[in-house]
């Protein structure tokens, strides 16, 4: 187990100014990571996920509270911090792997080929070098957004509704595919859903939040052994039990016996 | 008979994407039927060019038949200067042309990123812009009375496009893109030239395109207005001022043709460089 990669969010709120009126988006967020933990945050739209996430990755600043990465307090975005965004946001003018070399700093020209190289067989996009985004699926960019994302090994991979673009089956390939990057990086992932299954599927441990303004609502712990199995009835009950927290499980059809 | 024929012509119809997919190569339509659609209004506009000078429609003095132009074509193309004026003005063009976008380029940029220089530079420019371009000839003239006048007249039009459109794609640049270099922690420079110019540059090759075809038509105008340096629109005036309207018609001629071969290239170059923002249009 890494030692690096730890992020502890204490009392976190934040407010946005429009039109002279404050509105909270954020109040009082606790959350407290541990190095190579999956953990996700879902919510209903509005809950200020997405928000959390990019006070973690430094885009958002001006906030009450403190947030630690392995101790230190953040300072703006730093290559220490990846973000893999729901649009994938790959440059259009760009190949795919000049793409995923467009964040690497500080390293020769060979040590750059061949880190772009490892990181295109990593996401399974081999043959797609000289490819430009819009020659590519949804699925694909979004494969190329990842490796670019983990170019510089960053510590913490933050993913802001990665699949939320892709039909239900390749989405649910790009689960065991993220999974496979997870362990083989072993990092420390937050992923932001809206997708029940999707955080059982990939968490350790699923943030539920919840709107207006955003508060940590639970946070429910994943103890199922990996990979998980879909169709298992643990899943299933997890799966009712995270629903609860929406109000959304189904209601115990009502029984008695003699 | 009729009722036949409207019904090939529906059948045709109907059939138009299956018939034109048959005689295309590679998505591009079939060249004979490409130049065929491209000539049928310049070939109707000759016919009846044609036609009105035979029937003594146009009167001869003030307006060549389409034997005499051939006729002037000849007799240009054997003398010798009048390719040495087109040259002279090609040039004329290609100097301002790249004076005025460079100027215009750099305007543009400086625009598009700093928002205080924005609101400082953009009334002015504004104002100046109104100005129509024959008003700055009598300062130019004191300026140069040489070839530097008409290049600077040039360029005062070609600066313009270049400066609008170069400011639009600076200012169109994305801010998600803009935001994956805040992550990646680019500085300055590498936002601008890895991030802002080749967000831009599509936009920037639009300024440049009608830039260019500015250029080319006020060097007309400035070869008019500050005589005495050579060049096509100088022949032209003066090739009036004999009453030779054969040999008018031969340069107005010889102008659009270099005018929409230039086009043409910039055209190309626009759709080359700018091809991954054209295909994002056309998936849509």
């Amino acid at each position: 187990m890494k030692s690096t990669g730890t992020l502890s969010v204490t009392n976190v709120s934040k407010k946005f100014r429009v039109n002279n009126n404050e509105i909270h988006v954020l109040d009082n967020i606790n959350l407290s990571v541990k190095a190579g933990e999956f953990i996700s945050i879902i919510g209903l739209s509005g809950c200020g996920k997405t928000t959390l996430l990019r006070l973690i990755v430094g885009l958002e600043s001006d906030y009450e509270g403190d947030i630690l990465l392995d101790g230190r307090k953040l300072n703006g975005p730093s290559l220490d911090r990846g973000i893999v965004f729901q649009d994938h946001r790959l440059f259009p003018w760009l190949t795919v792997e000049k793409n995923i070399g467009l964040g690497i700093v500080g390293k020769s020209d060979t040590e750059k080929k061949e880190i772009v190289n490892n990181h295109i067989e990593l996401v399974g996009l081999k043959g797609f070098e000289k490819s430009y985004p819009y020659q590519l699926s949804g699925g694909m960019s979004q494969r190329a957004a990842i490796a670019r994302s983990l170019v510089n090994q960053p510590e913490i991979l933050l993913l802001d509704e990665p699949l939320g673009a892709l039909d239900a089956l390749t989405r649910m390939y790009m689960h065991k595919e993220l999974e496979r990057i997870w362990k083989k990086e072993n990092i420390t992932m937050i992923m932001v859903t809206h997708d029940v299954e999707e955080a059982l599927y990939l968490s350790d441990k699923i943030v539920v939040m919840s709107a207006r303004p955003g508060k940590l609502q639970k946070i429910i712990p994943v103890p199922l052994a990996r990979p998980r199995d879909r169709a298992s009835v643990e899943f299933a009950e997890m799966k009712e039990k995270v629903l609860e927290e929406f109000m959304l499980h189904t209601e115990p059809h009502f029984t008695y016996t003699i | 008979m009729l009722s036949k024929f409207l019904l090939l012509a529906g059948i045709v119809h109907s059939q138009k994407n299956k018939i034109m997919s048959f005689l295309s190569v590679r998505g591009n339509k079939y060249l004979p039927i490409k130049v065929l659609e491209g000539t049928l209004l310049p070939g109707t506009i000759f016919v009846i060019w044609l036609i009105c000078s035979r029937l003594n429609i146009l009167s001869k003095d003030f307006f060549p038949s389409p034997g005499d132009v051939v006729n002037g074509f000849h007799e240009v193309l054997n003398d010798g200067s009048f390719l040495d004026n087109l040259g002279m003005s090609v040039i004329r063009v290609l100097k301002g042309f790249l004076l005025g976008s460079t100027v215009g380029f750099v305007i543009g940029i400086t625009l598009g990123m700093s928002r205080f220089l924005e609101k400082l530079i953009t009334p002015i420019f504004n104002a100046i812009r109104q100005v129509p371009l024959p008003a700055w000839a009598p300062l130019l003239v004191l300026v140069s009375l040489g070839e530097m006048s008409r290049v600077l007249f040039i360029a005062i039009g070609a600066c313009y496009p270049v400066v609008l459109n170069t400011f639009e794609g600076v200012k169109n640049v994305r801010n998600d893109y803009v935001e994956v270099g805040k992550v990646f922690k680019f500085n300055r420079v590498q936002r601008f030239f890895k991030i802002i110019l080749p967000s831009s540059f599509p936009s920037t090759l639009t300024g440049l395109r009608l830039s260019l075809s500015i250029s080319w038509m006020l060097v007309v105008a400035a070869e008019i207005f500050m005589t005495s340096g050579g060049g096509i629109g100088e022949m032209m005036w003066a090739c009036r001022e004999y009453s030779r309207m054969d040999l008018v018609v031969v340069c107005i001629i010889a102008i659009a043709l270099v005018g929409f071969t230039m086009n043409f290239f910039m055209q190309k170059m626009e759709m080359f460089f700018s091809f991954w923002r054209l295909t994002l249009k056309q998936s849509r």
